[in-house]
């Protein structure tokens, strides 16, 4: 069975690119967030395999929902998406509970190979 | 990665962004201490960036880069919004529209921003903060401030003497992105094996300039070598891993000049999916004509009252109502998404013109059908051009005659009734009819016999194509330049426009609109043989026209309705019907656009009906009088009348 | 050769006038329609008639060619591309829709009672004359300026 996974980023832009990577390699999207907060709920509601994060997002930052989603399931795969010159905030990131990151401009194997390495 | 299907996505989405950076700016400069505007400036640019660099539009990103490169320095800096500021970002964002444009367009490498980039960084240069000695960055803890080394100082050794463990050296690939970022994952890894102790250079300076991938720290784990490889090795991006090193690689590492991490905030506006106009445009022709066959099934119906088919028929009636009113809603659209863009153009000319002016904007969040919406921007940057040019008055000249000397200009929509009444009104100098009647009398429009100007001739003076071009009206120079396009243009879409102005208190237009542009509700009438539809929200009421007493305005025949005159419209005459017998009591249809009213007398009314508005070719010579046709359940072209023509 | 040269004609009657089209301008050939009338406009102009849920507006071609219409004509439409326009032409009678080497259609000449300048040849079909009607030049005065996204507005001073 495939994987599930939620993607969130408040550009479509961003999700749809980052959804067709993953579909065509296999996974299933199954929710998309574009908020912070969003990306709480559907991860609470969704239970995915996989939940890609932006960093910068409107309502609720990408760090803060990792830290509100490993809050309560310290077992989430969480695949951090940044830009250059956010290393800080992948750290800070990473402290949160988040297991990886890919860096923009995406390159969809980097991003596969990151995928891989999150789910282990 | 075939990226030119993200290329319609990237245009769309880049430019609702740089909309928004527009609106923001805007914001920012009336509330210089605003953080929020600040914070959705950064996102927004940050987005472009992240977006334009996945499309390998290098010099855009670069650009959309050193913007948000300033704004990171503005914000941390806490540096006042300085018109100087303001207006190079308003810079930055058109040249960032123009390079979104030229990259969309396929030529992002004849993007050429000019001097911009040069003149960002040099005011990122002066708005940052002096390079902090211990800047202390955010999420970190206050008491352990990166160590003050610098390069020539050696490094303290770790001493691996006291810590149980094994040592263990690890290389991150140096083209690997964000090299600190991999170490702390590693390092992750490691302590998910055990106790990791003696890291260095430490994990708090991973993130500084500098950094080459390189750390070694000390685990104790009860688990072999091969497994700590293999842990680690998962963290991605690792050249090596050395169990039991003897000796720690130390990079030269310095602390940073300035780096502050973007932190989030929130903002509205989200919560919707974009879909393809022409994917919503073809779905309404489709329910059109479900529309057009479901008012046939409901006539065949008719032919077995109580039957199974009226049953089936009154059941298909409803989905089809409900499916429709459904896709009317997708295609509602906030008027915001035209009027983001008005702040801006307001601002610059008043700028350009030297006036001052507080613009508003009021009923954003009115929706309107998408349709109707796109054709609107123009009309309406057209009028408040018109507004900031010609209505309103130089600060000095409205001090003189004791008004503030900001003028104020309001954009405003409302809804009213089943239409939504959107408003352009300023508080200048109204319109010097006296002028504008000299120059329509010069001209012919009016005969010398008229005397008053009145709001509606006025209207009708102004809205003559190329009225005013022709030779400058002092005070109103331009005034009519374009009104006939506006008129038109709102026209064409069954609404209609109104002036009001009054001299030394301001104009204001309105224009009335449909909710949608598809679906129609009217009135049929008869008159000969032939059928005409009217729009009903326009039919204020209906009245039994041969039983009411009549009068006379200036020849023109009139019925007196509780008071008030109104002109009588008879359409037999008017649409030059001969056919058909006149009955003896003939209803009339009271209409209503805006305050102008007439009565309109019909042969007979054959019910109310919803009907898709479809195009038709009009020929040469067609009388003015039609916003569109439909096709009737009967299968007949119908023709729909003007509203706005007929009174 | 020949073939790549040749052009098919549709040939209808209009009053006692045998006329020819490009058939490449004409969309469909269809049986007569109730019309509504579209007032103020020409009398060469019959109204709107629904074509599968689309209006088109039908011109008269005996008004336009000035012949009286023939009792044993059952009527027909043709509907026709003008420009990037489409009209409907009521004819008489449609005859026949045939290829024809370019080479058999004389260039315009001037047929007794039919204005010249509607006229694009002269074909010849079992001895019998016809004539191509410029279907441009007949049918787009009658259109109004206005095109594209102002089909329906019909304000046009």
């Amino acid at each position: 069975m495939s994987h599930t996974v939620l993607v969130c980023d408040d550009a479509i832009f961003m999700r749809t690119m980052i959804s067709d990577i993953l579909t065509q390699a296999g996974f299933e999207v199954v929710g998309e967030a574009e908020t912070g907060v969003q990306a709480v709920e559907k991860f609470r509601q969704l239970k995915p395999d996989l939940v890609t994060m932006d960093i910068v997002m409107p309502d609720m930052g990408g760090i803060d929902a990792v830290r509100e989603i490993c809050r309560e399931s310290p077992d989430a795969k969480i695949l951090m998406c940044s830009a250059m010159g956010q290393q800080a905030l992948v750290v800070e990131a990473i402290q949160a509970g988040a297991k990886d990151f890919v860096v923009k401009p995406f390159q969809p194997s980097r991003v596969l190979e990151a995928v891989q390495r999150v789910l282990g | 990665m075939d990226l030119n299907k993200y290329a319609a996505l990237f245009l769309a989405e880049s430019r609702e962004h740089l909309t928004t950076c527009n609106r923001l700016l805007l914001d920012w400069e009336r509330e210089p201490g605003s953080t929020e505007a600040v914070a959705g400036l950064f996102r927004a640019i940050h987005s472009l960036k992240g977006m334009a660099a996945t499309m390998g539009y290098g010099r855009l990103a670069d650009l959309a880069h050193r913007t948000e490169h300033l704004l990171d320095a503005v914000r941390a800096g806490r540096a006042p919004a300085g018109a100087g500021v303001v207006d190079l970002l308003l810079k930055a964002i058109d040249a960032l529209e123009r390079g979104v444009d030229e990259a969309a367009a396929g030529a992002d490498g004849g993007f050429d921003p000019g001097d911009l980039p040069a003149a960002l960084e040099a005011a990122a240069a002066a708005a940052a903060p002096t390079p902090a000695k211990g800047a202390v960055r955010k999420g970190k803890k206050a008491a352990e401030p990166p160590a003050p080394v610098s390069a020539a100082a050696p490094l303290p050794m770790p001493d691996f003497g006291e810590e149980a463990g094994r040592v263990v050296r690890v290389e991150i690939r140096p083209d690997a992105p964000l090299l600190g970022a991999r170490a702390h994952l590693a390092l992750r890894r490691a302590e998910q094996l055990g106790k990791v102790t003696g890291v260095m250079p430490p994990a708090a300076n991973f993130d500084v300039q500098g950094f080459d991938g390189r750390f070694t720290f000390r685990l104790d784990a009860p688990v072999g070598e091969s497994q700590i490889i293999a842990a680690i090795e998962a963290a991605g991006e690792i050249a090596s891993v050395a169990v039991d090193a003897d000796t720690v690689q130390t990079a030269e590492w310095r602390i940073p000049s300035a780096a502050v991490p973007a932190a989030a905030a929130p903002s509205a506006r989200s919560g919707q999916i974009r879909v393809d106009r022409r994917r919503l445009d073809a779905l309404m022709s489709q329910v059109g004509e479900l529309v057009v066959a479901r008012n046939r099934l409901l006539e065949l119906a008719q032919l077995d009252p109580g039957g199974e088919l009226e049953a089936l028929g009154a059941r298909i009636s409803r989905l089809v109502s409900d499916l429709q009113a459904e896709i009317i809603e997708a295609r509602m659209t906030p008027v915001w998404q035209v009027f983001d863009r008005f702040p801006r153009a307001v601002r610059d000319l008043a700028r350009h013109l030297g006036k001052q002016i507080r613009f508003e904007m009021e009923g954003e969040g009115i929706e309107l059908d998408r349709a109707i919406l796109d054709e609107l921007g123009d009309p309406l940057l057209h009028l408040l051009r018109n507004a900031v040019d010609h209505g309103l008055e130089p600060p000095d000249e409205r001090q003189r005659h004791g008004k503030p000397p900001e003028g104020r200009l309001v954009l405003s929509a409302a809804r009213e009734h089943s239409s939504v009444a959107i408003r352009i009104q300023d508080d200048g100098r109204g319109i010097d009819r006296r002028a504008i009647l000299a120059k329509a009398k010069r001209e012919g429009v009016v005969g010398p016999e008229v005397e008053i100007l009145t709001d509606d001739l006025l209207l009708k003076v102004l809205g003559r194509p190329g009225f005013s071009t022709a030779e400058r009206v002092s005070s109103v120079s331009g005034r009519g330049v374009g009104i006939d396009v506006v008129l038109t243009k709102v026209r064409a879409h069954g609404g209609a426009v109104e002036i009001a102005s009054t001299p030394g208190q301001g104009t204001t237009f309105t224009l009335r609109l449909p909710l949608t542009l598809a679906i129609l509700r009217v009135l049929t009438a008869r008159v000969g043989t032939e059928r005409y539809l009217l729009p009903l929200s326009y039919v204020a009421e209906t009245v039994e026209f041969d039983v009411q007493p009549r009068t006379d305005v200036k020849g023109r025949e009139a019925i007196v309705l509780r008071e008030r005159v109104i002109p009588i419209v008879h359409l037999r005459a008017l649409l030059g019907v001969d056919g058909g017998e006149v009955p003896p009591r003939r209803p009339g249809l009271v209409l209503e656009v805006g305050d102008r009213r007439s009565a309109v007398v019909v042969d007979s009314l054959m019910g109310q009906q919803e009907v898709v508005v479809e195009p038709f070719d009009a020929p040469k010579g067609t009388a003015p009088l039609f916003s569109g046709a439909t096709i009737l359940a009967d299968g007949t072209p119908a023709l729909i009348l003007d509203a706005a023509a007929l009174v | 050769m020949a073939d790549s040269q040749a052009v098919r004609v549709v040939v209808f009657q209009v009053g006692n006038l045998a006329c020819g089209m490009l058939a490449s301008r004409a969309r469909e050939i269809l049986a007569p329609l109730p019309t509504t009338r579209i007032p103020g406009a020409p009398d060469t102009v019959i109204g709107l008639v629904n074509v599968r849920g689309t209006l088109l507006t039908v011109v008269d071609a005996h008004r336009l060619l000035d012949r009286a219409p023939l009792p044993e004509h059952e009527g027909a439409l043709l509907v026709v591309d003008v420009g990037t326009r489409r009209l409907g032409l009521a004819v008489g009678r449609v005859d026949d829709l045939f290829e024809i080497p370019a080479g058999q259609l004389e260039a315009r000449e001037a047929l007794p009672g039919v204005d010249v300048r509607l006229v694009k040849a002269v074909g010849r079909r079992d001895g019998r004359h016809f004539v191509v009607l410029d279907t441009e030049a007949l049918l787009a005065p009658l259109l109004s300026a206005a095109a594209g996204g102002d089909r329906f507005n019909s304000r046009t001073s």
